[in-house]
């Protein structure tokens, strides 16, 4: 199953002192066990891959496959309680399995080093990030002194970091997300170690930074020879980065090859169901939505800020300014955004958990805005939300029969009946009745937003606003709620506001979109065709940034 | 926001607050029950009414409610805190003799708590972080949950039993030996050994929520990415503790070390009278006794300053801390 096939590109330009061909990593039979009372009794069961001077190999599984853990074992970075129970993980000739603590320290940041998922935590919040990486300089005693601003103006210079002279005396808070990740990669390349390893380092970003931060691993790779180790859930992100792809289920390495290969042709079922599960960028063909109008928004506005102060001015950010729309029965509408956009503002306003400064939210032609708030604890059960983290949106200490039947009993109704409907429901969402005596944390995440979605309906709602609800979730579980939303449409013909960030997501599930950017509604119209013709300048470069475009025309 | 507008606007709100407690102050001790032309007449045995009207007319004590009020934070606001009719001195005087012995006992008391709370936080921590050694850490927490659940006084007398009675190795009671007026070396070792008992009685209480909260906040910060990402770059474990662990822990203890600092200015009371220690608090339960209303607010007002001082103490330091604090609204 393993591949030998050599990586070319500029594989011995700078660092990689190993010949072609030899692979820079070896792993071989690889076992970790588990502590007793785990799940499984192995983090890792027998696993054997290569990693060639200059290629960039990913590894691709669902949580708990035992994906993070394979790299972490290459920097001998193991959680406690983990350890390598047989097989040798080869750097070169040296068994990593086998050195002592001193070795291992002395190869982290100078022979491999690692991109972490969290660009905020990953960077000690109370040092200067110049002083971090100074920090892992002075680890290694390389460049003393002045040579050490100097490299690090450099290395900030070379990520494509702005002024590099003034990054230098920032605080990581004082950077954006894309600029924190280039200094966590800026600190990775500072000795021009041999591998990177990358653990999910683009799934925190958006997708506009995450294609900068694509292009500068591939830029690394090809300058400095470096070998990276990616570590992603993302086909698409695969697609547009990999050489070869390891595929890991439940800490087997099941499959692995060539990525156009693997991703063209995948041999093992569970690499089948993966791909498959990831959803296409074409819209796909939805039953009309009805003429009546459930929901319109009319210049919907928010401003955030901290009022001022005796010693202090105020600051406002505009978070939603002016946003219009109209949603039908049987229609669903597609907030898209980026982090910071008032995608969430927008579709919290819509449901008055936050109250807008300005403008009208008509409920089948009535104005929520101006009611009272009496009368409109009676509309609110027509609206309902369904959250992004289905854990912490549930009450853990609440049995789902209650977290189902409690919002109908306030509103009036009977228990008997809202129990019978709690029953029914849950059938509905695809769990069994025995559920509803469990509680959320007893379920998987995407069971636990199966039972979000079931109390949502438990009000017997018009209209449902979802954000980001499927963000959270595995690729293959993913697939099956996008699934559940679009069957329950149908059947329920209800009225949706879907907030995504996922291009892919809306495709699978919006009539309309509406595409936002800090706070404005930039563009607006009908899946298809914005899809196949964005207006604004903003939506095409979103379009651009979205990963794996090679994939999908591979899948076709 | 620059350093100086948050220390100009902070030490403003501080003033306001502080009259603004002088004057609840002085209207909340009108509601109890008698005054000290009252008490004194009282206790002189005079019950002529013409005698008790004479002294309320000689402090002020006949004037209405407000002018009494205004009177007294004009008094205030020029640093006279009023006349001790009891003891016959300024009460500023009285103060400022007893306040020393006070934040002597405070100081040493705080540094105590501070440094061995956080000694043994730290180890307690640091033996978890390192997987070795875990009986330290139950051994550490047994004994701050001991200390932390023994009442204050019964450990004071119980090492007044065990210390002064019957081993003698340390005075029981006051702040230097009667009648051996002692000079310069000499008199400063009498009184360290006067200190050791009451600062360890106030300290043992202090000391284990130290340890708990350094404990739990490093606990928490190991277990953030950053410390990976420091191990990633080849530190060795205890740079990580110390650089990544230890220093990202400071904020909750900050908290904690302002809320004990101001608090034993007030708490003392108890150890003080235990001890017999010539301080603040047991001036202040002395005068709440004699109805010595111009004392007792001023013990008021003072220790409300200490507290709001070290409020404004634990906020900048907190900007050392913590940058994000430091610098919110600042330049980006």
């Amino acid at each position: 199953m393993r591949s030998t096939r050599a990586c070319g590109s500029g594989a011995n330009s700078m660092g990689g002192s190993d010949a072609r061909g030899t692979p820079l990593v070896r792993v071989e039979n690889l076992s970790i066990r588990l502590p007793v009372g785990g799940d499984r009794p192995f983090a890792i069961e027998g696993i054997s891959f290569t990693v060639d001077p200059g290629e960039i190999v990913c590894v691709v599984g669902e949580s708990g496959s035992g994906k993070s853990v394979a790299a972490n074992t290459l920097m001998g970075l193991l959680p406690q309680g983990l350890k390598i129970s047989s097989g040798r993980v080869l750097l070169g000739d040296e068994d990593l399995a086998q050195a002592s603590a001193a070795r291992m320290r002395a190869l982290r940041g100078r022979e491999v080093s690692m991109i972490f998922q969290e660009p905020l935590s990953a960077l000690n919040p109370l040092y200067r990030v110049s002083d971090q990486i100074t920090e892992l300089l002075g680890a290694h005693g390389a460049y003393p002194g002045k040579a050490g601003r100097q490299r690090i103006l450099d290395l900030f210079g070379y990520v494509g970091l702005p002024e590099p002279e003034r990054l230098i005396e920032a605080y990581p808070f004082q950077l954006s997300g894309g600029q924190r990740q280039r200094v966590v990669i800026a600190m990775a390349l500072a000795l021009e170690p041999k591998l990177i390893l990358a653990d999910e380092p683009t799934t925190a970003l958006d997708v506009t930074t995450q294609a900068q931060v694509l292009d500068l691993l591939r830029k690394v790779r090809k300058d400095l020879g470096t070998a990276i180790l990616f570590v992603t859930h993302d086909f698409g992100v695969v697609a547009d980065i990999a050489d070869r792809v390891l595929v890991m289920e439940k800490g087997r390495l099941v499959e692995a090859g060539a990525v156009e290969d693997v991703l063209r042709r995948p041999q093992h079922s569970y690499t089948q169901k993966l791909i498959g599960a990831v959803p296409r960028l074409e819209p796909l063909d939805l039953p009309p939505p009805g003429d009546e109008i459930v929901l319109a928004a009319e210049g919907v506005d928010k401003r955030f800020g901290t009022p001022g102060g005796w010693f202090r001015k105020a600051r406002h950010v505009h978070a939603v300014a002016e946003a219009s729309f109209t949603v039908r029965r049987g229609e669903t509408l597609g907030i898209i955004g980026e982090s910071g956009s008032g995608k969430s503002t927008l579709g919290r306003s819509i449901v008055r958990l936050i109250e807008p400064d300005a403008g009208r939210i008509l409920f089948r032609g009535r104005d929520l805005m101006t009611i009272s708030s009496g009368s409109f604890r009676s509309e609110r059960k027509h609206l309902q939300m369904v959250f992004q983290d289905p854990l912490s949106s549930l009450n853990p200490r609440k049995r789902v029969r209650a977290i189902l039947t409690d919002g109908p009993v306030a509103h009036g109704e009977s228990r008997a009946v809202a129990e019978v409907r709690a029953a029914e429901l849950i059938r509905l969402v695809g769990l069994t009745p025995a559920a509803l005596e469990r509680f959320p944390h007893e379920f998987s995440g995407g069971q636990r937003q199966r039972i979000g979605i079931a109390r949502a309906l438990m009000m017997e709602p018009d209209v449902i606003v979802a954000d980001e609800p499927v963000s959270a979730l595995d690729v293959s579980v993913q697939a099956q709620v996008l699934e559940l939303f679009n069957e329950l449409q149908q059947r329920l013909r209800l009225a949706m506001v879907f907030i995504t960030h996922d291009l892919r997501v809306a495709a699978q599930l919006c009539h309309t979109v509406a595409v936002m950017q800090r706070g404005r509604i930039v563009e607006y119209g009908p899946t298809a065709s914005v899809f196949a013709d964005p207006q604004h300048a903003y939506t095409r470069q979103l379009f651009a940034a979205v990963p794996g475009k090679a994939f999908d025309s591979w899948r076709k | 926001m620059p350093f100086v507008t948050f220390l100009a606007g902070r030490i403003f709100k501080a003033l306001l607050v502080i009259v603004a407690i002088a004057a609840l102050n002085f209207l909340l001790i009108r509601l109890a029950p008698g005054d000290p032309a009252s008490v004194m007449a009282g206790e002189a045995g005079a019950t002529d009414p013409k005698y008790v009207d004479m002294l309320r007319a000689r402090f002020g004590l006949d004037q209405p409610l407000w002018k009494q009020l205004a009177l007294y934070l004009g008094q205030i606001v020029q640093f006279d805190l009023g006349f001790s009719y009891r003891n016959q001195v300024p009460v500023i005087a009285l103060i400022g003799e007893r306040l020393p012995a006070t934040l002597l006992l405070m100081a040493s008391s705080f540094v105590v708590s501070l440094v061995l709370g956080l000694g043994l936080g730290m180890a307690a921590a640091g033996v978890r972080f390192f997987g070795r050694a875990r009986w330290l850490d139950s051994a550490i927490m047994s004994i701050a949950l001991i200390f932390y659940a023994t009442p204050l006084f019964w450990l004071a007398l119980m090492m007044v039993l065990v210390f002064s009675v019957q081993l003698d190795w340390l005075p029981a009671f006051g702040m230097e030996s009667v009648g051996a007026n002692l000079k310069g070396w000499a008199r400063i070792v009498d009184i360290a050994q006067h200190l050791v008992l009451p600062t360890l009685a106030l300290s043992l209480f202090f000391m284990s929520v130290y340890v708990r909260l350094a404990r739990a906040a490093m606990m928490e910060v190991m277990t953030q990415d950053h410390v990976r990402t420091g191990f990633a770059k080849g530190l060795t474990g205890g740079e990580v503790l110390r650089r990544h662990v230890f220093r990202n822990a400071l904020l909750p203890i900050v908290t904690f070390a302002g809320i004990q600092l101001g608090q034993v200015a007030g708490g003392a009371v108890l150890i003080e009278t235990v001890f017999a220690w010539p301080g603040i608090g047991r001036l202040m339960f002395d005068a709440l006794l004699q109805r010595d209303y111009q004392l007792l607010l001023g013990v008021f007002l003072v220790t409300s300053a200490t507290v709001i001082f070290f409020n404004l103490l634990t906020d900048i330091a907190y900007r050392f801390v913590d940058p994000r604090i430091r610098l919110e609204g600042g330049a980006r």
